[in-house]
């Protein structure tokens, strides 16, 4: 009899239990805008602000709702739960509600996701939407150091091989730049590289044209030996053309897929692709940027600074990066000795 | 074969040894402030300042200073001006001097470097540009006489200081929004925003461009930045263009705002509809 009874209070419970769970109202939420700015340094407060809409049923006590910042270290892929979300338990159907949550900043790189978090009862919670910051948030202890380092500062590269020829060790560029404005958005900057000849070239006397004076010049100005460039950021692209930069490192110089470029149906070399690229002189530069050849640069056009697959951005590389150099002579190139000035420039508008 | 193959590895590690042997271990970084200099001045007087340089290397360094051409960097946003004006701003490099023009600067040491901006008389244009270059210098590596083939690169790591001097008499920061646009992809399920932007002042502007997007009862619906343009000089123009995707069919309001640091910001707005 009490195992009947039992079983009946049990049954009689379940009922209760699943009644008062269907009682609860349906949450679900959309997020319609959110903001933080995207550089700080460390120690300021970061300030998130999510607008959610309740696109459910009414919210009222004990049920609750709130934004859960979630941001994830773009390095070390660990994750931050920064406390202290404002909630409602009071939200009509419909309604819109903004959230904060204020973090005292720690240095790092972070993709910002923004979580929006419910609980029917007051008790259990559940995940109702998400979003993805569109701009990571940098958080840095050397703002204001801008610098720009390079090693070696000399190169020599002894006797030029015969036909194409590239320099096993690379130039080494660190570079710490990192500078934002009023509206905590960083500024755009560029790397670019180039030769400054142009008082050192004069060319062959009376020749009908005159040679670009980019590259190696002779010690007599007359003769120049183009000089090529190679970095990460050069083509091919992830296993593109058969090459993985990644792994591998510089393309080989002797292929005429990365030395002019792969061959199009045409029949004609799409130069566009050639991974080593021909180095300009100052005086060949114009404001056309197609003429610069930058090594790493950011710009504001682009939305893709940083992200989880980018960790350091759209058009920049790890600091320290390597660039490589690359020459090519023919049969009519000059004997003798030949030297250039090269500059590395950085540059913010 | 295996013998050509350790010979190889034997050469290439020779000439590793070699050019690892030849290259200068010197290691240094200079640290610059300000980046950027912007004057507004009036013709006749001198301006001075300062320029602060840190040596965060590891050894002594020898830096330079010079004046330099401005570096525009243009790009296909760029809206050029009417073709009856200029397409480049008059230089002002030959106006700035600096005390002294070269120093060495022991490691971890911070140094000044006093410039002067000496505007002409006779200065009529509205605005002037150009660029301090900053050069960490080399020590000379000198090819030997007498002996051919020697290959020598001297690398330079320069940072680039534009100089912006806005004459004040003529001074007017003024921007337009001359055209907003919204062109719906039914095939793409997208919307295409174009903003132009004009600057119909006399000094460069830096304008910070936003949309809102607002559905049909005046929710909003998303917010896009679009960015801080680099500087657009008078008269010249940026096109700025984002893709937009909506979720749900119907009609959609997105205004533009425009802020260039002055009093009041720049709005204009579009309609369209998502079929």
């Amino acid at each position: 009899m009490k195992k009947v009874l039992a079983l009946f209070s049990y049954c009689i419970i379940g009922l209760i239990l699943l009644g008062s769970g269907q009682c609860f109202a349906a949450q679900s939420a959309s997020i319609i805008g959110y903001t933080y700015q995207h550089n700080f340094k460390t120690g300021e407060t970061v300030r998130f602000t999510t607008t959610m809409k309740n696109t459910g049923d009414a919210i009222s006590n004990p049920a609750y709702t709130y934004v859960q910042v979630v941001l994830t270290n773009s390095l070390t892929g660990a994750e931050t739960d920064p406390a202290g979300a404002t909630s409602t338990d009071s939200l009509a159907s419909g309604a819109t509600f903004t959230s904060t949550t204020n973090w005292t900043a720690v240095a790092g790189k972070y993709t910002v996701t923004l979580i929006v978090y419910g609980s029917p009862d007051g008790i259990a919670e559940t995940a109702l939407t998400r979003k993805y910051g569109a701009f990571p948030l940098n958080v840095e202890t050397t703002v204001g150091t801008e610098t720009l380092k390079v090693f070696p500062t000399i190169l020599n590269l002894g006797i030029i091989p015969y036909g194409r020829h590239m320099y096993p060790v690379p130039l080494e560029i660190t570079y710490d730049f990192y500078l934002y404005n009023i509206l905590r958005e960083q500024k755009p900057w560029y790397v670019r590289i180039y030769t400054d000849n142009f008082t050192k070239y004069k060319g062959i006397k009376g020749a009908v044209t005159k040679d670009s004076p980019g590259g190696l010049v002779s010690s007599d100005g007359k003769y120049t030996i183009p000089l090529r460039v190679w970095c990460l950021n050069f083509p091919p692209e992830d296993q593109e053309l058969g090459w993985d930069s990644t792994l591998s490192g510089p393309p080989p110089v002797d292929d005429d897929t990365y030395w002019k470029g792969p061959i199009l149906d045409s029949g004609e070399r799409f130069e566009n692709k050639a991974a080593w690229i021909r180095i300009p002189d100052y005086s060949e530069m114009t404001a056309d940027r197609g003429t610069w050849r930058n090594l790493i640069g950011q710009d504001f056009y682009d939305t893709q600074y940083r992200t989880d697959t980018n960790q350091t951005g759209d058009f920049t590389l790890k600091s320290p990066f390597s660039v490589y150099f690359a020459t090519e002579t023919n049969p009519a190139s000059v004997k003798g000795n030949y030297s250039a000035r090269l500059i590395i420039e950085l540059y913010s508008p | 074969m295996t013998k050509n193959l350790v010979k190889s590895i034997f050469a290439f590690l020779l000439f590793t040894f070699y050019f690892l042997l030849f290259i200068t271990p010197s290691y240094a970084s200079i640290e610059i402030d300000p980046l950027r200099i912007e004057l507004e001045a009036s013709e006749g007087k001198t301006y001075s300042g300062y320029i602060t340089i840190t040596n965060h290397g590891s050894e002594n360094v020898e830096v330079s200073l010079s004046p330099g051409d401005y570096r525009y960097m243009l790009s296909e946003n760029t809206i050029y001006p009417s073709s009856n004006k200029s397409e480049f701003l008059p230089s002002c490099k030959n106006w700035i001097n600096f005390t002294p023009d070269r120093i060495n600067l022991d490691k971890n040491a911070t140094q000044q470097i006093a410039y002067t901006v000496k505007v002409p008389a006779d200065a009529m244009a509205n605005e002037y540009v150009s660029s301090i270059l900053v050069d960490e210098e080399q020590e000379p590596s000198l090819i030997e006489q007498g002996k051919s083939g020697q290959v020598r690169i001297k690398i330079t790591p320069r940072i680039s200081i534009p100089v912006y001097i806005a004459i004040e008499k003529y001074l007017e920061y003024s921007c337009a929004i001359s055209d907003f646009t919204a062109t719906v992809s039914d095939k793409e399920k997208s919307v295409e925003l174009v903003v132009k932007l004009e600057n119909n002042g006399t000094a460069h502007i830096r304008p910070v461009t936003k949309l809102v997007i607002l559905d049909e009862y005046g929710t909003v619906i998303n917010k896009i930045s679009l960015g801080k343009s680099l500087p657009i000089f008078a008269d010249f123009g940026e096109k700025l263009t984002t893709t937009w995707k909506p979720k749900f069919k119907g009609k959609y309001t997105a205004v533009a705002t425009v802020d260039i640091d002055t009093e009041n910001l720049i709005q204009k707005s579009v309609v369209f509809e998502v079929k």
